[in-house]
Order: structure tokens, then sequence, then C-alpha cells
């Protein structure tokens, strides 16, 4: 794509979402990108710096902004939004993934998973993504798509003869969650309707996260967003009970260091929406908006949709390498 | 030994000691989940299909293979013959093995051999080859659509679309991974 047109496109999308956003008082916030203390996630890698002044401090870029606007939140902030550059290091650079991103987030107190659905659906057609709408369970997907009965395999024994059943390697090592996401990716995603916006909500509780249960506690409340087969969004009804997330991170906190070991893996955050800062009840979205800018423009790829890809960047310089 | 993150596309792989060719790999990375490469495998002993979804941080098996010249033949409906270049030995491939790979190989050409153990498991051609339109139809009058494309014949037997203007005798240059036309070649 021409490059003034991704710039235009890419103006013309932010404007639209401040708008809808504004519209409805929301806040907009800049938290910060450069912290010593990151949420622990087992999953995501960090990108890690040194702040050098006179000692040297540790510090490491956020891969999303949650963690200081749920401190925000706590302290009476009201409902808020952010655009905010995210960053996760050891993926691969792919038309879906680039190490350096723009997240959406925003929360909306007193609001649950359901309420956030329907705020997302009124925002992506103010945006002008069209379609029929479909919204349907985890549950139902890997009935679907895989012909499994995940509510039935919520257990490791069950999952893995589930898995086996449909054709699936199951490694002696593996946990219940590698099973059920290689389910999910090898069956039930690539299978997803296409064509238009798709919900799968009620995502198995055995899926750590900090996404509160829904009335039915197997399930969390919890949903994401796919468009075109991609997934675009990612809803909690938040966990605000103080002593759950404080499990939470430190479950998180201890599989990151027995991946990393105790020197490389970075500090978890101390006292975070402890009882003193409780959170109060919300939900909040994650929305990513290249993937989105993608999406609207009809891009392929998001270095198509970048102004400066970081993949042509890192070519040219093992261009320049290799002559010099 | 290579890790999950390091599969490519053309890469094979043993997988409970069969070899795989990788078709097709994508990186995936839920928001909130580990990371996996989705790949689409194809078995290089029977042309069956398996797709895997393997964690990037897992090891898997390279299948030891390697290569050797050697000259098609000819084909007797379900197997594609060869000589080796080098020893003269001749060898079949099934066609089931060979897939679409087959239908772009000229008799009488020398193309790379993959082998595993002793036995041939693929060929490797040109990602674009030239070749002879034997059969082209004269464009149907007043189709002046532009784009419209027609469908010809080239010397192997393979089948082409192609722009209206190309005619018996033209050399044409076709991507041997998609089977489509890319241009017309004037030697």
């Amino acid at each position: 794509m021409d490059v003034r047109k991704t710039i235009r496109a890419r103006a013309r999308i932010n404007r639209g979402i401040r708008r809808f956003f504004e519209r409805r008082a929301y806040l907009e916030v800049e938290t910060p990108r450069l912290v010593p203390d990151p949420i622990p996630e087992r999953h995501i890698r960090l990108f890690e710096t040194e702040y050098r002044h006179g000692a040297t401090t540790k510090l490491y870029l956020l891969p999303s902004p949650e963690r200081y606007l749920k401190e925000l939140l706590a302290a009476g902030s009201g409902n808020v939004f952010e655009f905010a550059r995210s960053f996760r290091n050891g993926e691969s650079l792919g038309p879906h993934h680039a190490p350096e991103f723009t997240m959406l987030e925003w929360y909306t107190l007193g609001a649950g998973a359901s309420d956030s659905l329907e705020l997302t659906i009124e925002l992506l057609r103010e945006l002008g993504v069209s379609g029929d709408v479909t919204v349907m369970t985890m549950c139902e997907a890997f009935d679907r798509f895989a012909g499994m009965d995940l509510a039935a395999s919520l257990e490791r024994p069950a999952m893995a003869r589930a898995c086996e059943g449909a054709g699936l390697s199951v490694g002696q090592n593996e946990t219940w969650e590698d099973l059920f996401q290689r389910a999910l990716l090898t069956l039930v995603e690539p299978n997803l309707p296409r064509q238009g916006p798709l919900f799968i909500t009620h995502y198995p509780s055995a899926i750590p996260t900090l996404a509160g249960d829904s009335r039915d506690r197997r399930w969390a409340d919890r949903w994401e967003l796919y468009i075109n087969g991609v997934e675009i969004a990612n809803c909690f009804g938040e966990e605000t009970d103080p002593a759950r997330i404080a499990a939470f991170v430190e479950g998180e906190h201890d599989a990151v260091r027995a991946d990393l070991g105790e020197a490389d893996a970075p500090p978890a955050p101390k006292a975070f929406l402890s009882p003193a800062h409780p959170l109060p009840v919300c939900s909040g979205v994650a929305l990513g908006v290249d993937r989105l800018v993608m999406h609207l423009t009809g891009a392929r790829s998001l270095s198509e949709v970048s102004l400066f890809p970081l993949s042509a960047m890192i070519a040219a310089q093992q261009k320049h390498d290799k002559e010099a | 030994m290579a890790k999950g993150g390091a599969i490519e596309k053309g890469m094979y792989l043993l997988i409970k000691g069969e070899p795989y060719l990788v078709v097709e790999r994508e990186f995936v990375n839920p928001g909130k989940g580990a990371a996996f490469t989705r790949c689409k495998l194809k078995n290089a002993k029977n042309g069956s299909v398996l797709r895997e979804t393997i964690k990037t941080s897992d090891t898997v098996d390279e299948a030891n293979v390697f290569d050797r010249d050697a000259q098609y033949l000819y084909i007797d409906g379900d197997n594609y013959h060869f000589m080796d270049s080098e020893t003269y030995d001749q060898f079949e491939i099934p066609a089931s093995v060979l897939a679409d790979t087959g239908k772009y190989m000229r008799e009488g050409e020398t193309y790379r051999v993959v082998m595993w153990e002793s036995d041939p498991i693929g060929v490797t051609i040109p990602l674009k080859i030239v070749y002879e339109v034997s059969d082209a139809p004269d464009a149907v009058k007043g189709d002046t659509v532009t784009g419209a494309t027609k469908t010809v014949t080239v010397e192997t037997g393979l089948s082409v679309q192609v722009p209206i203007f190309i005619k018996t005798g033209d050399k044409i240059r076709v991507n041997t991974e998609t089977g489509e036309y890319v241009e017309r070649v004037n030697e």
C-alpha cells in the first residue's frame, strides 16, 4: 500500500476510536512503557534494558498497558482508554506478528464481558467493519470444529484421550493447557467462520488469566474477537478479588522463574491491586490496532500497514553488514 | 534436532519414524498462550497430509535427507522412472509421492532427487520452467475483456491458463508452485 494511503487510513481509524470513546466520556490516559516490575506472564518474553544513573536499574518494556490502567482504576480514574505501544520479545516476524505494536485498551466500570461485547460491536460498526456478528462459546466451537466435548475434557487425562481421538499428538510432558491450545490452533481456529466479526466466549477457567469466573465457574468471564480468522481483541470481566490476583501473579512469577532462572526473571509487582487499593468491578478490552487497520484496508500483512516495518529495517541492516 | 520455532517450509521432519516434508508453516501465538508453529506436512513416502501444531520451544527431529542427480525417463501410470546420473541405476518414485511436482517434469531432463535412507522421497524442480505451447485454441471472437484467459496445453501435456494472445509454438514461463502462467518468453 502507498505510504500516504497508510498514513491517512491510520489517522482516520485513530480519530474514529478517539471520537467513539470521548462521546461516551472515557478519558484518554498515558501510562508508562518502561518499568522495573511488570505483571509476570509465563508465555510472554520481555525486552529488557538498563537505566544508568550512577547505579543501574533493570527496566522492561511493557507487553500491554494493563498494569497501570488497573492502578488508575483502583485510584478512582473512572472509565479510561489508551493507545499503548506494546512490546513482545521472541515472536517470529510474520503477517500477524511484530515485536512492537499498538494496543488499544479500555476499561468500563461496573461492566462484565458481555457489556464489553456490545460496546465492541458498536465500535466495530462505527469504524466500518461489516458482516454478520457471530457469538459462540468455546464449548460450541470445539464441538463444531474439532468434534470434541470440551466440557468433558477439562482434566488432563480426558483432554489427552480427546486429542488422540482427534488425531493430534500428545506429548508426555505436555500440560492440559498445551493440549487445549494445540486442539484450538490445529482444529478450531483454521475452521472458524470468516464472514464477519466472531466472538468466542467462555474460555476454560483452567487457563490462568486475570479474568473473573462466569456464573458457571468452569468458564472464565472472557471472550476473544476474531475477524477473518485472526485474533483481534481479548476481553475480561476482570478479577477483582485481591487474594486471587496475588495468587495469579505468584503463579506466573513462579512459572517465569522456572523457565528463565531466578537471576533472569523480572521481579513481580509489589502490592498490585492489594486490599488497600482494590480494583473496582470492571471489564477491560485489549484490541490490536494494527491488525484492525489491516482488516479495514484489505492489507494482508502487518508490514503493509506499518509506516516503518521492522522486517524491512532488519533486512536493510543485514545487507549493510554483509557489504561492510 | 531443530526448535519448533525454527521449522521452515521445505524442511524434512522425522515423525514417528517417517519422513515428512513441511509444505506450509505459520507462526501462531495467542495473546494469552504459548507460541506454536502450525504446520502442514506431507508424508514423503506415501503423500498423506498431516497437520501438526508444535510448540516453538519444543524440539523436533529432522529427517536426514540427501540429494542425488537423476534423469527423468518416463511415467508408467503409477510410477515415475529415473536413472541415477552417476551410477546409471534405474529406480522409480510413486506418483502419489511426487503429487503436483510430477506434472511439471520433462522427460529426459535431469533433476535433484531427495533421498532418505535408501528411498527416493521427492524431486526438486525449478520454481519457474519454460515450456512450448503445443496446443492453443483460437481466442473467442469479441472476447476483448482485459484479463481474459484461455486454457492451452504445453509439450509435457500440462494445462495452463494463459492470456488470449498466446499461440501454438509460443514459449511460456510457468510457476511450478502455483501452476500459474508468468510471462511469454521471446527468444
